[in-house]
């Protein structure tokens, strides 16, 4: 009887044992298939951040030649001007613009600005210089004539 | 009393009163009144006598009374030795004319009667009054300073501008309206010149030529020779070249000319005596003379062509001779014309011997010439030395379809421009064949022109040169409007060289697509106007600058100027262009000998600025009075250009204290206007109101 | 828009409308703020030469080749009145208060120009006369324009002479006669300032002037490089508007610039031109201001009428003395 109980009890342990090893291994599979699921989440993150990442290089070096083609493009616009990258440096500086790190931002649009401020001032100076010219032409004559003007009654007499 | 001074007081007669005086009568007919030249002058008391004598030579060929004559007296008290009459008929008053002018009264005294209409016609101020008495011009004695318009405070030019039938002369004063010195209405029948140095002013009428200057603008000359159509000066205006189409038809009694001038067209005079040289048949063949004048050939326009120093002028009789004459006598050089077979024309040099030069035997002057191709004989440009008749150097040329001779204005250079055709005559290009004058050998360089070298200037004073060649003409366009070819203008410098002769002619720059025809070299050179004028599709003037004080293009570098496109203006219409003596302005012009739209002027300064327009109903000719040579020494020159800075700030300063006043002057005009207006509408407003109110009214704009 | 080339322009009182006419037989009304058609008024059988607003703008008269003087009621476009005349009727215009209205007809086949006073009577549902209430005969010179003085006070008419005269209106007397502009070029148009105390003419002989309707005294001259058909005194501006050009005939080219066909602004009391408003293709017939000053209309040998609104530039504009003066 105490052995029947305990037989008993040993079967009732041994169930219990093999429910707490079924539960166990259960577990455990569970804790596995968990972990493989949690590493293909893993996996599949990493390779959608490689990706991204990736994506954005090729962005990057896309934009970078973007950049490059539209530095090169408004450098070709200023050399077509007849201006040296150096001195379409200075004509903008004389100007009093000036010219950002990124060239690439500049357009179009500041070429033309810079081509007309750089026709005003040539027009500006031409006109200064044509003025000074004016001046001296039409002083000279008239001083010509002034000092003429006393040697007029010589001519009357002769 | 003689003659001549009877000459001298109807000199004194004006006209513009006797008009005032009968322009009632006018209307009635003035073909009964006759005036009297030639009289005695006598004073109030010893009138009637005159007038009683003077009836009855007149009662001679027509009924006249004593009432029926006017003899007006001068301030001195005296009469003034004439007197208008008037006779019951124009019959008469014709038969008066024809009888008793030229009769003597006395020894003295020769009458001389004409028909007042005449008068009218002929005698209004400016215009010659012949008939009159003297049978010569005689030698002017005033003491007049004939260059008095130099001593002008401001040193301003003058020019003159005629419109309508008036012409005047006036002070240029650029931005502002032009100062006037005279003006005349009628004072030519055609049109007026300036002589080369400005002393002069020509008018031209049916008896002749008069010179009018001085302070008073009196008539200082005249050449009696009727239906004259064109005239020259010599260039130191001692000779004067008149020419008319109609040969002279001698008549006794013609002033001034003698039965040696019959069938002449050609005369030439001295100017400060008045006198007639020599006078020259047509040149142009008897066949040509029979030809109606529009299928004529042109007439080649001055004829007699004269040395700078006025001492030789010569002539060329086309196939055969170049006929050099001297002056004053205008003797052929060597009895004879120099014998030139197919000599087609020919240019003096313009240089000008110093008096150092003159000195020495050899001085010698240069002509050039050109003949074309004949028999074996190539065409050939040849520079000859006068008197000596040397010829100096010459060049063949090939291919020539013609020749043209322009002569740089000190001499130094002479371009020949030759127009050349290939050798099947299909295709027409230039060549220009340059000579050195002054180099060793007068060496020669030619620059080809691949088209057809219309117009060629050289710059005065200098040496570059601008010409405009025309391409071919392009097809009709569909309307069969014939198109005008497109034209290409070049200009050219010589290279630049540190010392000795200028360097090699260089083409600077070519701007095609053009429209231009005309190129105006500024009297001082350095600016030079390409323009197209005379044109309905273009009236463009381009102003150019040929040593722009700026950056040099790179592939210009090595000439001798730097040239740039300073200023470019329209004139709708444009018929002339010229530049004041100074080289500081330039007007173009609108002639209504042209065309009638938009006659009148505008001027600019040299740049192309506009300074001033003006719009003139029937205006015609624009001309710059020409200044003679200064009168300054190189030294002295050299001393104001050293001193430039000191008159500098002193003229910035008139013209500070001018503008200044002109403004002053304006604002002052304003404010007194629109005080004027102001007061006016106040008094206007408020018997307005009165008047509202007497009829009940409320005062103007209270219903609103 | 017109075909045929327009013979005046005129603005209502209050402004708000604006009448034209041309050499259709069709009359125009616009609203002048934003140049939309409002309405047209048939009935003439000729190039309508002229027309008038009265003050009140109910009734609108209006003069022809033929040969007819109507009155048109401006709101429903009935027909109220014909006169018939012997000949053509060259210009209409309202007396101030709009009682009477006048006319000028031209002199043809044995009739002498005339000028002819009309009483209206305002109402419009009401009796007109049949016969004018006073009847000028220009024996001398036909009247090209005529126009009223302040308070009725004088009828002013220019002859095809070049001369000016005042006439009393009650009378017919003419009290004064001066001549103003040059013999045998016309003079095209006179237009009263808005007080009716001077007015200014406008000449094919190439110039305009203000005249004092008192007086007839010439108080300024505005000279030009072109023969003028109208002048139009401004408001709020001391300016007036002349225009004209050389006839189509007279003009060997097309260009717009050879014809001169520009709308000129001279300063009322400088004599100044001050500004020139390009626009017709034709020379300008007819130019009217706004009475407030605001926008002025022109109408052109090349059938266009042109609204122009003053901008405020136009305003602002001011010679020195003007300025100085009115800050006093």
């Amino acid at each position: 009887k105490e052995h029947e109980d305990i037989l008993k009890r040993r079967e009732v342990i041994d169930q219990r044992k093999e429910a707490a090893e079924n539960a166990a291994a259960n577990l455990q599979k569970e804790e596995s298939r968990l972990r493989a699921l949690r590493d293909r989440h893993r996996e599949e993150a990493e390779q959608l951040r490689l990706e991204e990442e990736k994506k954005k290089r090729d962005l990057e070096r896309q934009e970078k030649e973007r950049e490059r083609i539209l530095v090169t493009e408004f450098w070709k616009q200023v050399t077509s001007m007849g201006l040296t990258e150096a001195e379409f440096r200075v004509q903008v500086k004389d100007i009093g613009l000036e010219i950002p790190e990124n060239v690439s931002t500049l357009d179009s649009n500041f070429i033309r600005k810079v081509k007309i401020a750089m026709m005003e001032k040539e027009k500006k100076e031409t006109n200064e210089k044509l003025r000074v010219t004016s001046k001296r032409i039409d002083h000279l004559e008239r001083a010509y004539r002034k000092e003429e003007l006393e040697l007029l009654p010589q001519d009357f007499e002769a | 009393m003689t003659a001549d001074d009877f000459y001298d007081s109807d000199e004194e007669i004006d006209f513009s009163d006797l008009r005032e005086q009968y322009e009632v009568k006018l209307e009635e007919g003035l073909d009964t009144f006759v005036v009297v030249d030639g009289l005695p002058k006598v004073p109030e008391d010893n009138k009637p006598k005159l007038v009683k004598f003077l009836v009855k030579k007149l009662q001679g060929v027509g009924k006249t009374k004593e009432d029926s004559v006017y003899m007006p007296m001068g301030d001195d008290g005296q009469s003034q030795g004439f007197a208008f009459v008037e006779y019951e008929t124009s019959m008469q008053a014709a038969q008066a004319v024809k009888k008793l002018n030229g009769l003597a009264l006395d020894k003295k005294h020769v009458l001389a009667v004409n028909k007042l209409t005449d008068i009218e016609r002929y005698g209004r101020e400016g215009r010659i009054d012949e008939k009159y008495t003297e049978p010569e011009p005689e030698p002017f004695v005033e003491q007049e300073h004939l260059r008095s318009w130099l001593a002008d405070p401001r040193g301003r030019d003058q020019f003159i501008l005629f419109r309508a039938d008036t012409v005047g002369v006036y002070f240029n004063n650029k931005k502002e309206a032009p100062e006037m010195t005279v003006e005349r209405q009628f004072w030519t029948e055609s049109f007026v010149r300036w002589s080369p140095l400005g002393t002069y002013l020509t008018s031209l009428h049916p008896q002749g030529v008069q010179l009018w200057g001085g302070a008073s603008w009196k008539r200082m000359a005249r050449f009696p020779h009727p239906a004259v159509n064109l005239v020259d000066f010599s260039p130191n205006e001692n000779y004067l070249v008149t020419w008319s189409n109609k040969p002279i038809v001698y008549q006794e009694g013609m002033p001034g000319i003698t039965a040696e001038e019959d069938g002449k067209t050609y005369i030439v005079w001295d100017v400060k005596t008045g006198k007639l040289l020599r006078s020259f048949p047509p040149i142009e063949s008897p066949q040509e003379a029979d030809k109606p004048p529009n299928m004529r050939k042109k007439i080649q326009w001055p004829l007699f062509k004269w040395t700078a120093d006025d001492k030789f002028c010569a002539r060329v009789t086309p196939g055969s001779s170049i006929s050099v004459y001297e002056t004053p006598s205008m003797v052929l050089l060597d009895k004879k014309s120099i014998k030139l077979e197919g000599v087609v024309d020919f240019e003096w040099s313009p240089y000008s011997p110093t008096d150092e030069e003159l000195k020495k035997p050899a001085s010698e002057q240069l002509l050039c010439y050109w003949t074309p191709e004949l028999g074996n004989q190539t065409a050939r440009v040849s520079l000859m030395a006068i008197p000596s008749k040397e010829i100096i150097r010459t060049r063949n040329l090939f291919n020539v379809s013609d020749c043209k001779l322009h002569w740089q204005s000190e001499g130094a250079y002479l371009c020949v421009k030759v127009d050349r055709h290939s050798k099947r005559g299909k295709s027409t290009f230039t060549n220009l064949e340059f000579f050195r004058i002054k180099e060793k050998n007068i060496p020669n360089e030619t620059i080809e022109v691949q088209d057809t070298v219309i117009n060629f200037a050289w710059e005065p004073k200098g040496n570059r040169f601008v010409l405009i060649a025309a391409g071919e003409l392009p097809p009709a366009n569909a309307a069969g409007v014939a198109a005008v070819p497109k034209t290409a203008v070049s200009f050219y410098a010589p290279e630049k060289v540190k010392s000795g002769p200028a360097g090699q002619f260089r083409l600077i720059r070519t701007v095609d697509k053009k429209n231009s025809n005309a190129i105006f070299w500024s009297p001082n050179g350095h600016f030079c106007i390409v323009a197209t004028i005379n044109s309905q599709q273009s009236n463009e003037l381009e102003f150019w600058d040929f040593d722009f004080d700026g950056e040099k293009r790179e592939s210009e570098k090595d000439l001798a100027a730097n040239l740039s496109l300073i200023g470019t203006v329209e004139h709708y219409g444009v018929t002339d262009v010229e530049w004041d003596p100074s080289g500081r302005y330039v007007v173009s012009s609108s002639s209504m000998w042209k065309h009638t739209m938009e006659n009148g002027y505008h001027m600019w300064d040299f740049k192309g600025v506009s300074l001033r327009e003006d719009h003139i109903e029937r205006f015609k000719q624009f001309a710059w009075r020409p200044r003679p040579p200064t009168m300054l020494s190189k030294e002295q020159q050299k001393q104001i250009r050293k001193n430039l800075r000191e008159y500098s700030r002193q003229f910035d300063e008139e013209d500070l204290i001018m503008e200044s006043e002109a403004s002053a002057i304006v604002i002052e005009a304003r404010r007194r206007l629109l005080e004027e207006w102001r007061a006016w509408r106040s008094r206007i407003e408020r018997d307005l109101a009165e008047e509202r109110e007497d009829a009940g009214l409320p005062p103007f704009g209270a219903d609103e | 828009m017109f075909e045929r080339a327009l013979t005046q322009v005129k603005y209502n009182k209050d402004g708000d409308l604006l009448f034209s006419v041309s050499k259709d037989h069709v009359i125009c009304v616009w609203f002048s703020q934003n140049g939309e058609r409002l309405g047209t008024y048939h009935g003439h059988q000729g190039a309508v030469w002229t027309i008038d607003s009265n003050p009140t703008s109910s009734i609108l008269a209006s003069g022809a080749a033929d040969n007819t003087v109507r009155l048109w009621d401006i709101k429903t476009g009935k027909l109220i009145k014909t006169w018939d005349l012997p000949t053509a009727v060259k210009r209409v215009e309202f007396s101030e208060d709009g009682l009477f209205l006048v006319a000028t007809t031209e002199q043809r086949m044995g009739h002498l120009g005339s000028i002819l006073v009309y009483s209206i009577n305002p109402d419009i549902e009401g009796e007109q006369d049949d016969e004018p209430s006073l009847k000028i005969t220009c024996e001398q010179s036909k009247a090209t324009v005529v126009a009223w003085s302040y308070l009725n006070k004088y009828i002013i008419a220019a002859h095809e002479n070049g001369t000016i005269s005042q006439y009393d209106s009650k009378t017919g007397e003419q009290l004064l006669n001066v001549q103003v502009h040059e013999k045998g070029p016309l003079v095209m148009d006179m237009q009263m300032s808005p007080d009716r105390t001077y007015f200014i003419t406008a000449s094919k002989d190439k110039t305009s002037k203000i005249l004092d309707v008192n007086t007839l005294q010439v108080l300024k001259k505005f000279e030009t490089d072109t023969p003028l058909n109208s002048a139009a005194i401004t408001t709020k501006k001391e300016f007036v508007i002349l225009g004209g050009g050389q006839e189509a005939r007279d003009v060997t080219t097309t260009a717009a610039r050879q014809g001169k066909f520009e709308a000129r602004f001279y300063h009322k009391i400088f004599e100044d031109e001050v500004g020139r408003v390009r626009g017709h293709f034709g020379p300008l017939n007819t130019i009217a201001v706004h009475p407030a000053g605001v926008s002025y209309a022109s109408g052109g040998e090349d059938g266009y009428v042109r609204l122009h609104h003053f901008d405020k530039s136009y305003f602002d504009f001011m010679y020195e003395v003007e300025r100085t003066r009115a800050q006093h």
